[in-house]
């Protein structure tokens, strides 16, 4: 599902006179791309989300969905069941009995037959690594805070939504929580579902997006792909958001002298840059003797 | 956020009515109470009205923010309004239509009663916009100290009034964080009959059960840890001193009342 952003800007009014919470954002996402979102809190992130799945209508510009414009109410009709979303801390919207209800709560409003409605739960829990048999009679407030977000997760995804919207999925996990949920929504993009990410982790953002967009105080500070965007690792440590690890790393050995190329973004292409200079040296020491 | 609550919540500004002493504060919002209830006639009203108007203006908080903080309150106008319109048949008749009948009392009697909730809302509000919830806690602390021999649990109730007040907004956010949350999952929040309207409730009213136990074990910890043990033995960082202002206020809010005792 192709999402098209055009001179969006979203302004409401509070006792303190009118907020400009997004001005004038404009971004392409393709079909079964991956948009990572970097912004502080108050920089418009939030807005952006609710823009996307219809919560929020545009004061001024448009929001395209496959080509249908999300001002149109009639359009925004039903639209939970292409666009998913997960706010941050999901497993606060968890309600149900068992497990199973809960993640059926988005297929049932769908109005789909309670045998398709089965299907998504099982198919959902799956997808989440979830064991059916183990967790689907179980009552969501029983788990443990990494199981209830998986929950949560499934309960969006059990809509099939073509476009999933995640609002930092891995905050609050421990490490292997955050490594394994990465893993999961990595598979289940690369199956071809669209997906926009917010996320702290530069890492992540860099190794999974297909475009980021970096947000300040409702502005577009940046647009491009992970290589062009973290090109800017001084202006984004002014903003405190910092650069990929690796990105870190090779400008920290270039400085050392090594020529290592510019565009370094995930440790396995840092590694693989640091393993052909090592061999291409290797080969000059040989051609010297 | 796009979330906009005043009910229930402090405004700062530098005023003379935000530096009055809470306790003054409190027990102006007291004498101005009794004195809507004994108010009789619409001229007693218009005065308190009046007064209101006045401590608006000297709060320097903004007309729109207080007009904020009173609407949510305005649905509660409703019933006196309609009760006394529709059900007070004495009097001479304005309208009449089948069932309806509006008599000159009934209307009179709906306005009456209206003006003076709105009043009470509206000097209640004052107070709240004027005061942190810090202040206002302490102020009631503070007045109810003398009961504390009788055995009234002063500290904890003023602690629960602040509590209350803090989590207000919390509370909403947390509502409309909920709400968004279900409506991406295509909930549907008004349809049908009573019972289906229940129902169509509990995805927002569960999780808002759960995420507010969940912040009353948080604070809980938070305050054993920082070892709150109730009132005994406490000293405040803040002493209430009555000042001049404190003094003129309380004199002008009782001059009235007995203005309105003696005259109206």
């Amino acid at each position: 599902m192709s999402l098209i952003f055009d001179k969006v800007s979203y302004t409401y009014s509070s006792h303190e006179g009118d907020v400009n919470a997004l001005s004038d954002v404009s971004f392409t996402l393709e079909n079964g791309e991956l948009l990572g979102v970097i912004g502080h809190t108050g920089s418009g992130k939030s807005t952006l989300l609710q823009l996307m799945c219809g919560l929020l209508t545009p004061s001024a510009g448009s929001v395209v969905l496959d080509g249908e414009n999300l001002s149109d109410k009639k359009v925004r009709q039903n639209l939970f069941t292409k666009v998913g979303i997960a706010f941050q801390y999901p497993e606060q919207q968890l309600f149900s009995k068992t497990i199973a209800d809960d993640i059926a709560f988005a297929p049932r409003n769908a109005k789909l037959s309670e045998h398709e409605v089965g299907l998504r739960v099982r198919e959902a829990m799956k997808i989440m690594r979830l064991d059916y048999e183990n967790y689907a009679a179980k009552s969501p407030f029983e788990l443990s805070g990494g199981e209830m977000r998986r929950v949560a997760l499934a309960g969006v995804m059990a809509a099939k939504p073509q476009l999933l919207i995640l609002d930092e999925p891995t905050a609050g996990l421990d490490p292997s929580g955050r490594y394994e949920l990465t893993t999961i929504i990595d598979d289940y993009h690369k199956a071809g579902t669209t997906t926009v990410l917010v996320s702290h982790s530069m890492d992540n953002i860099a190794r999974l997006s297909d475009k980021v967009l970096v947000l300040k105080d409702g502005h577009t500070a940046f647009y491009g792909t992970p290589a062009e965007v973290f090109s800017h690792s001084e202006v984004l440590r002014e903003m405190n958001l910092g650069v990929p690890q690796a990105t870190t790393f090779a400008a920290d050995l270039m400085d050392l002298g090594l020529p290592l190329p510019a565009d370094l973004l995930t440790i396995d292409a840092l590694a693989d840059a640091i393993a052909a200079l090592f061999h291409e040296q290797k080969a000059e020491v040989k051609h010297g003797f | 956020m796009a979330f906009d609550i005043v009910l229930g919540q402090y405004h700062h500004a530098e005023s003379i009515v935000h530096r009055l002493d809470p306790r003054i504060k409190i027990t102006l919002m007291l004498i101005l109470f009794v004195a809507a209830f004994l108010a009789n006639s619409f001229f007693a009203l218009l005065v308190l009205l009046l007064l209101d108007i006045v401590i608006i203006a000297l709060s320097k908080v903004r007309p729109k923010t207080v007009v904020k903080a009173v609407a949510p309150l305005a649905f509660l106008l409703i019933f006196p309004l309609f009760f006394n319109l529709f059900f007070i048949s004495e009097g001479t008749s304005l309208f009449s239509w089948g069932a309806i009948l509006i008599t000159d009392h009934g209307a009179y009697q709906a306005g009456f009663m209206t003006l003076r909730l709105f009043i009470l809302f509206l000097t209640a509000t004052l107070l709240t916009l004027t005061t942190s919830t810090i202040m206002l806690g302490d102020g009631i602390s503070a007045m109810l100290r003398p009961f504390v021999r009788f055995g009234l649990p002063a500290y904890e109730i003023s602690m629960m009034v602040s509590i209350a007040l803090r989590f207000l907004p919390t509370l909403f956010e947390d509502f409309d964080h909920i709400r968004k949350a279900q409506m991406a999952r295509g909930a549907v929040i008004s349809q049908g009959g009573p019972i289906k309207r229940v129902k169509l409730l509990l995805p927002l009213l569960v999780p808002l059960f759960a995420q507010s136990l969940r912040h009353a074990e948080e604070l809980a910890v938070a305050m054993e840890s920082r070892c709150y043990h109730g009132g005994t033995n406490r000293t405040h960082y803040r002493v209430f001193s009555v000042g001049r202002a404190d003094v003129i206020a309380i004199a002008i809010c009782t001059s009235i009342l007995i203005l309105m005792i003696v005259w109206l």
